[in-house]
């Protein structure tokens, strides 16, 4: 097997608090030692309550946080010796989805400058057929080019996110709570979208969630958080069935559809 | 677009009146007789009533008003024979103690408010947006600290203060700055200059700290913004991002600015006091001093129609900044 797309080990980040009371003057360990993989073309799902780290940890995988201690291999390249210049073009190949798509898509822009930004972030020029290509691949039409944020729906948006992370074809996707911030009824449409992305295109996948039964149908392996920690990790279903801590039980427990029968 | 303007423009106009409404009641309800500054000592009652009658203030305060309409389009004509003076359409009124209507007075004073303002609102958008901005990106440095103190003295210092501070330190300490007058820039443009850096340093240095607290804010929000972070996560370079993020501080920035130099537009009465400046403030405070209605009046609906055309602006430039603002 080749090398995976993502690896991180032993990887830590320790914020500093203000002030000095609460936590401590040490500050406080979001991540506390955790290593993980993702090979290509596999869906790695980061479940945790929240506070539990895993946004962190996914924002160090394209180093918009950099580890305490640790090291991070994203695309071969080790994150903490890139450059600059380094670290963008490794996020043309990386990419990213935010859980609230009207925050992360910028009010004063159309979808087609937005997406256009992502080519001119790395000296690309673009055509207006391959943006309405960009956008039909995530289900939507061409009239959206000239939408601003605000004349589109929640759900609507996050596919404009999703096509932006999908501009300049990256090989692997980091997807920050994706759905989390959209009505039940879209999320599937979104979720479905990443999953056909991750079959048709190979794209591998780093799903943050709190909610497992999200993970465990659009992840092939899960890996299970607690206090910065990762305490169990496995396949998605033997996760499900036989879930070993405590944590996990509780969050198999919390999720009303892991009473169906699998 | 063009009926939307049209619209603002017709609301302006109705609002201009009754502006007009509300200074000549304001002014009566004072209970000030115009003709009592104008009559001279001794003023027997029967010279007072015959002046108050040439001047037309012996009217009941809703047929001043109608006049004052009238007169914008068609002109007053005040007294007869000799004494006969007129004004023409449109006239903002007669001031009998300067001899001269009072839309010519007004002309006389522009130029003055006019340097007074154009120096004013350059320097302290330089100022402020400049010291917001370093202030932002160094958070809690020491550009940060000096200018959110800086700015919160520059609110809440009222203008009479720095002003004899400045004419104090650098007009007689120092002897650096000359401490009054006025040179018109047709005249000599670095002596117009030089006579309006202690005002220009005055206003500027009250209005700076409204853009300084502004630009500090509203870039420190955009900075850490999803979609910035966002940008950045898809391998935009620093400038790139930073560009955005100005995109995002100009709004605010203009819709305060529109409003502050319309503002200076109608005078500033205390700059202009303090360095002795023979502006619009000046023109209003002394028509208040003398009891000279026109000039109150006048002087009042110019400032207000600068700050109806000000908001105008505001509101016409605002939906090309900010796409949010279309269509609503």
């Amino acid at each position: 097997m080749s090398e995976p797309i993502l690896e991180m080990s032993d990887v830590s980040k320790r914020y500093r608090t203000a002030g000095g009371f609460g936590r401590g003057r040490k500050g406080f360990l979001a991540v506390d030692g955790v290593s993980l993989h993702v090979e290509r073309g596999e869906a790695l799902g980061l479940v945790g309550e929240s506070g539990s780290g895993k946004s962190t940890l996914a924002r160090m995988a394209n180093g918009l946080v950099v580890p305490t201690s640790g090291t991070v291999r994203t695309d071969g390249q080790d994150v903490a010796g890139l450059s600059r210049r380094g670290l963008r073009r490794l996020r043309r190949n990386v990419a990213m989805v935010f859980q609230d798509p009207l925050a992360s898509l910028n009010p004063l822009q159309t979808v087609r400058q937005t997406l256009e930004n992502v080519f001119r972030a790395h000296g690309e020029t673009t055509s207006t057929a391959e943006l309405v290509a960009l956008l039909e691949s995530v289900g939507l039409g061409a009239d959206y080019l000239g939408r601003y944020p605000h004349e589109a729906s929640g759900g609507q948006l996050q596919r404009v996110a999703v096509a932006r992370a999908l501009a300049l074809k990256p090989d692997l996707i980091i997807a920050d709570e994706p759905t989390s911030a959209l009505d039940v009824s879209v999320r599937a449409q979104i979720l479905n979208l990443l999953a056909d992305l991750q079959r048709d295109q190979g794209i591998s996948f780093l799903h943050v969630s709190h909610d497992l039964a999200v993970i465990r149908l659009y992840s092939d392996r899960v890996a299970v958080m607690q206090r910065g920690r990762i305490v169990e990790t496995g396949p998605s279903d033997e996760i499900f069935r036989s879930p070993q801590h405590p944590c996990t039980r509780a969050l198999v427990e919390a999720t009303p559809e892991a009473e169906l029968p699998a | 677009m063009i009926v939307y303007i049209a619209r603002r423009m017709v609301t302006a106009v109705f609002m201009l009146l009754a502006i007009a409404f509300v200074t000549i009641s304001l002014f009566f309800g004072a209970s000030k007789d115009p003709a009592r500054a104008m009559c001279g000592k001794p003023c027997p009652p029967e010279t007072r009533a015959k002046v108050s009658a040439y001047m037309q203030t012996d009217q009941s305060t809703v047929w001043q008003y109608a006049e004052f309409v009238k007169g914008l389009f068609v002109g007053r004509t005040y007294g007869e024979g000799a004494q006969q003076v007129h004004c023409h359409a449109p006239c903002f009124g007669y001031s009998f103690p300067n001899r001269s209507d009072v839309t010519t007075l007004i002309a006389e004073r522009l130029p003055v408010t006019l340097s007074l303002a154009f120096g004013a609102a350059v320097l302290c958008l330089v100022v402020g947006i400049g010291f917001g901005a370093l202030s932002a990106i160094r958070k809690g440095g020491v550009v940060d600290r000096f200018s959110t103190g800086f700015a919160m003295f520059g609110l809440s210092v009222p203008t009479f203060l720095v002003g004899l501070l400045v004419v104090q330190v650098f007009g007689f300490m120092l002897n650096a700055l000359p401490y009054s007058g006025f040179v018109s820039f047709s005249e000599s443009p670095t002596d117009w200059a030089w006579h309006l850096i202690g005002p220009w340093m005055v206003l500027s240095f009250i209005l700076a700290a409204g853009y300084i607290r502004v630009t500090r804010t509203q870039l420190l929000n955009e900075l850490s913004a999803d979609h910035l972070v966002a940008m950045t996560a898809r391998g935009a370079s620093a400038r790139q991002v930073n560009r955005h993020a100005v995109r995002g501080v100009m709004v605010p920035v203009v819709a305060m600015f529109a409003l502050d130099v319309t503002a200076l537009l109608g005078g500033s009465v205390i700059a202009e006091k303090v360095f002795s400046l023979h502006g619009l403030g000046d023109l209003l405070l002394s028509g208040v001093n003398e009891s000279d209605l026109s000039i109150v009046v006048g002087v009042t609906l110019f400032s207000a129609f600068l700050i109806i055309i000000g908001n105008l602006i505001a509101d016409l430039l605002m939906p090309l900044l900010d796409p949010r603002i279309r269509r609503a």
